[in-house]
């Protein structure tokens, strides 16, 4: 009724003969496809605290304070959906390419900037 | 011979996802099987609450990880259907060709799944080989891998350029003549067939009066399909629902391998009709009233149900998703088989525990 010669033994032959189809992870990388999500990265000269990044992300990892301009990311609850980028009115936040790697303990980024002068403070 | 209670799950080598069944077992044989649920539950549902309808979009996405895109293609429609919002027609070929990509890489997960539940472990690698391919789509076009999150009220977050659209075309090309190499083992092998030809079968009538959907409905040569409500640009393409008349673990194998020939179909002819124009519209305002809303996933259709008060946030959101409405047939179909066939059979549904309890 059925073969009587396995037909995955061909393909299992052609796969001893052939090279290996993982990589030596650690050792040899694939390089990144450019428009992967990566990593948060903010270019705080550039930020003006204005919160946008805050308000649209649905994880709550970043915290921004106008008054001392900090603008605080945790990256152990992003979840790489990319809002905080596309709300950005000045465009300085980016996702790397770089995945985050697994760690030991939660680190938060603080990162330090000037914030924008009010109208009524340049009076 | 006196019954014996035999607990199925909820950790079992062959289940990716804590399930769990109490089989009464006379002879070797399956008696009555009662399913009990609720160890993954994450109470999702509930956030609609206090997570407005923008910031839902990622919480939907997490309901399912593998058909995450469609979990979010079913709420945007949904809210957008509400908020009256016409999304540019070249958004709604881009989340049909992704939805079709989750499709394909659900069924080759599954396809490895089931060639594991009956021991068949280089097959099993050899689908999850074909579906990296798909995940490599997904990473280069949407940015992630598997929880892409490229939806938006109002369309879509990132758009296809002509050399992603060739390089998706020759990719498909591949994947189309590596998944032909093994055909001739999934319909031909004497171990495939013997573990799963006649084992759980559901009659046509029993699968309707039970209420499954999807491809275990399907198998049991009822062609319906609930792309075929001409949701996002469904109703620009042209196919049939894939069927199959035995209702065994081997016709629900035979429906989902035919669908990834299906979908790659569907994406070529989306990738050949896709206009130019915009990606996305501007919404503003917030939903009003009740909506119903409706699509085909991977494992069957997908029901999402909005109660919307003109605020930012959600009266009340309910998802009932496909496995939920597999389960009856699930217990039906284990009534009457050997005990060592219950993991294939369970497997043959395509059980995903966490999409059921959210």
């Amino acid at each position: 009724m059925e073969y009587k010669f396995p037909p995955f033994l061909t393909t299992v032959l052609t796969n001893l003969l052939k090279r290996k189809s993982t990589r030596p992870y650690p050792y040899q990388k694939r390089a990144p496809y450019p428009e992967v999500r990566g990593i948060l990265k903010n270019q705080v000269e550039k930020c003006i605290f204005c919160g946008s990044c805050s308000l649209k992300c649905p994880a709550n990892c970043i915290e921004i304070n106008k008054q001392e301009g900090t603008w605080q990311y945790k990256p152990y609850l992003c979840i790489l959906c990319g809002n905080c980028e596309a709300a950005c009115p000045v465009k300085c936040l980016t996702h790397t390419t770089d995945f985050p790697l697994p760690c030991l303990e939660k680190k938060e980024i603080l990162l330090k900037g000037t914030p924008p002068k009010r109208k009524q403070d340049k009076k | 011979m006196p019954k014996t209670i035999i607990p199925f799950g909820p950790q079992h080598p062959v289940l990716p996802e804590p399930l769990h069944f109490s089989l009464t077992v006379e002879d070797e044989i399956v008696q009555e099987a009662i399913p009990g649920f609720g160890y993954v539950h994450r109470g999702l549902e509930k956030l609609c609450e206090i997570k407005d309808i923008h910031k839902m979009i990622q919480v939907v996405e997490r309901v399912c990880g593998i058909c995450s895109k469609i979990h979010a293609l079913c709420y945007c429609e949904g809210i957008e259907q509400m908020m009256g919002v016409e999304v540019p027609p070249r958004a709604k070929y881009l989340r049909t060709i992704w939805s079709e990509l989750h499709r394909m890489h659900s069924h080759l997960l599954w396809l490895g799944l089931f060639a594991d539940s009956f021991g068949f472990e280089s097959l099993f690698y050899h689908f999850w080989r074909i579906r990296e391919k798909i995940l490599d789509i997904n990473e280069k076009t949407a940015g992630n891998r598997i929880i892409v999150s490229v939806n938006i009220l109002g369309g879509v977050k990132r758009d296809l350029s002509t050399e992603d659209q060739k390089w998706i075309l020759a990719e498909l090309k591949e994947i189309e003549n590596k998944l032909e190499e093994v055909k001739d083992t999934l319909f031909k092998d004497y171990t495939i067939s013997k573990r799963t030809k006649g084992k759980g079968i559901l009659s046509a009538e029993e699968a309707l009066y039970l209420g499954a959907v999807g491809p275990v409905l399907r198998a049991s040569g009822v062609a319906q399909d609930c792309r075929q409500l001409q949701y996002a640009a469904f109703s620009e393409l042209d196919f049939e629902p894939v069927i199959a008349q035995e209702g065994d673990s081997f016709a629900r194998m035979q429906v989902r391998y035919f669908e990834l020939f299906q979908s790659i179909d569907l994406i070529r002819q989306a990738l050949s009709k896709i206009p130019e124009g915009p990606i996305s519209v501007k919404v503003k305002g917030y939903p009003e009233g009740e909506n119903v809303f409706r699509v085909e996933q991977p494992r069957g259709e997908v029901f999402y149900y909005f109660k919307a008060n003109g605020s930012k946030f959600l009266d009340r959101l309910r998802i009932r998703t496909p496995t939920f409405a597999n389960v009856p047939a699930l217990a039906k179909m284990l009534t009457g088989i050997e005990l060592a066939d219950v993991p294939v059979v369970i497997l043959s549904i395509d059980p995903c525990i966490s999409c059921t309890e959210r």
